[in-house]
């Protein structure tokens, strides 16, 4: 160790503040050089005289001075704590912020729902082409015309089926609407997974050929 | 017909009153010194401390009871006494001891200077020794000055002063040996027995 870092840790090997490794190192290097010595005592009494300045008694008005300098300030009571909200104050005020945002969001998206799928969100506006069974709920249908049958193949339909059993495919869900897809050329009906749904929606939204029917509902072209 | 909640509020606020003064009382020689320490001057110490403790009396409500009132009371005093003694330095008057004496007919006379160090009643005189060292404190920029007091004086380890001085251990350590480093220079002729002996590094 060099006489230059020695002398910077002496200070802190005065006051016991070194890890041992380097109290072992300075007190090695003290043991063989005079000059660090020298200054390693110089910094003890330096310590030990600061330490034993002797103390100045505060003076007698100093509390006065701070009494009357706190007197002087304008009064200030303690702020009270917050009281714990009771649960149904917790609710109610959750609800006053959520509930407006809520309804604002749902305000905008009807249209946004209506303008990009073209699904009315509250139904047909017209008489029902088929009345639903109450126990049926409603479902969307996409019909791809017969002439875009080679463009439609590129998503393959998996398992199909037959009109009738259309109803049950309730895991076909797209947006959880119950949808399916019906090919324009026979009719025929098909269960699709909700990826393939939504290529088709996608697609079908640049071509005004697909048909969507809300059964139901009215029908878009 | 009384009004409870004023009582309260008002009792509150005695209270909170009663237990600031006694921890005045309990801290004021210990900040006085520091400030005393800092300052170099009776007067503005006890400027110093009492605007210190009218600070901890107005954010007295960010005490968190139950933990240690004297660091959070240092720390204000720190960065008071930091942040006054820059501003209200005073540009000490420096004089050159090597420097000749142009006398008024413009001659120029070696300055003499009166030796000490051979007179033991002047340099074990504790008055002169803190007269020596005080003034040697007054030179060091005043962080390294609050770093040394509050080791040396106040009897802190770094971890605290890091605590303290919102700083961390390594710049403590740096400070407390800048700070010693100068001290060591400006009073090695109040210990004629070391004088010689230690060279400025």
């Amino acid at each position: 160790m060099t006489c230059n870092m020695t002398q910077r840790l002496i200070s802190a090997y005065v006051d016991r503040e070194l890890s041992e490794d380097e109290r072992a190192r300075v007190r090695q290097h003290l043991a063989l050089c005079a000059e660090c010595m020298a200054v390693y005592e110089m910094t003890l009494e330096v310590k030990t005289a600061l330490g034993s300045m002797a103390p100045s008694p505060c003076p007698e008005c100093l509390w006065e001075g701070v009494r009357d300098r706190i007197a002087a300030l304008p009064f200030q009571a303690e702020p009270e704590r917050a009281p714990r909200l009771s649960p149904l104050r917790a609710v109610w005020s959750f609800a006053r912020l959520v509930v407006p945002a809520a309804v604002a969001g749902t305000i905008v998206a009807i249209p946004l729902v209506h303008m990009i799928f073209g699904v009315s969100v509250f139904g047909p506006a017209g008489p029902r082409q088929q009345p639903i069974a109450s126990s049926t709920p409603p479902r969307l249908v996409i019909t791809t015309p017969a002439a875009k049958e080679s463009g439609v193949a590129r998503y393959p339909a998996t398992s199909p089926v037959v009109s009738g059993q259309t109803a049950s495919m309730s895991s076909s869900s797209l947006f959880g609407l119950d949808t399916t897809i019906r090919r324009g050329d026979n009719n025929d009906e098909h269960s699709s997974s909700p990826d393939e749904q939504l290529n088709l929606l996608l697609r079908s939204m640049q071509d005004s050929s697909f048909t969507y029917t809300w059964i139901g509902g009215s029908t878009h072209e | 017909m009384v009004n409870q909640q004023a009582l309260a509020t008002t009792a509150q606020h005695l209270s909170r009153e009663a237990e600031f003064e006694s921890l005045v009382l309990r801290y004021q020689n210990s900040v006085y010194n520091i400030a005393l320490r800092m300052s170099g001057n009776p007067d503005e110490a006890q400027d110093l401390a009492q605007e210190a403790f009218v600070r901890a009396y107005r954010s007295f409500d960010s005490y968190r009871r139950g933990t240690s009132f004297d660091k959070w009371l240092y720390k204000i005093v720190t960065n008071l006494y930091i942040d006054e003694v820059r501003r209200r330095r005073r540009r000490p008057y420096v004089e050159s001891l090597d420097e000749r004496i142009t006398m008024s007919g413009g001659d120029e006379i070696e300055r003499e200077i009166a030796d000490v160090s051979h007179s033991p009643e002047t340099v074990y005189d504790r008055e002169h020794l803190d007269m020596c060292i005080q003034s040697a404190l007054a030179e060091l920029p005043p962080e390294f000055r609050m770093a040394v007091i509050l080791c040396d004086i106040e009897g802190f380890s770094y971890e605290e002063i890091a605590q303290i001085m919102g700083t961390s251990i390594g710049t403590v350590r740096s400070r407390i040996h800048r700070g010693r480093r100068g001290l060591r220079e400006r009073i090695a002729p109040c210990f004629p027995a070391r004088s010689g002996e230690v060279r400025p590094t």
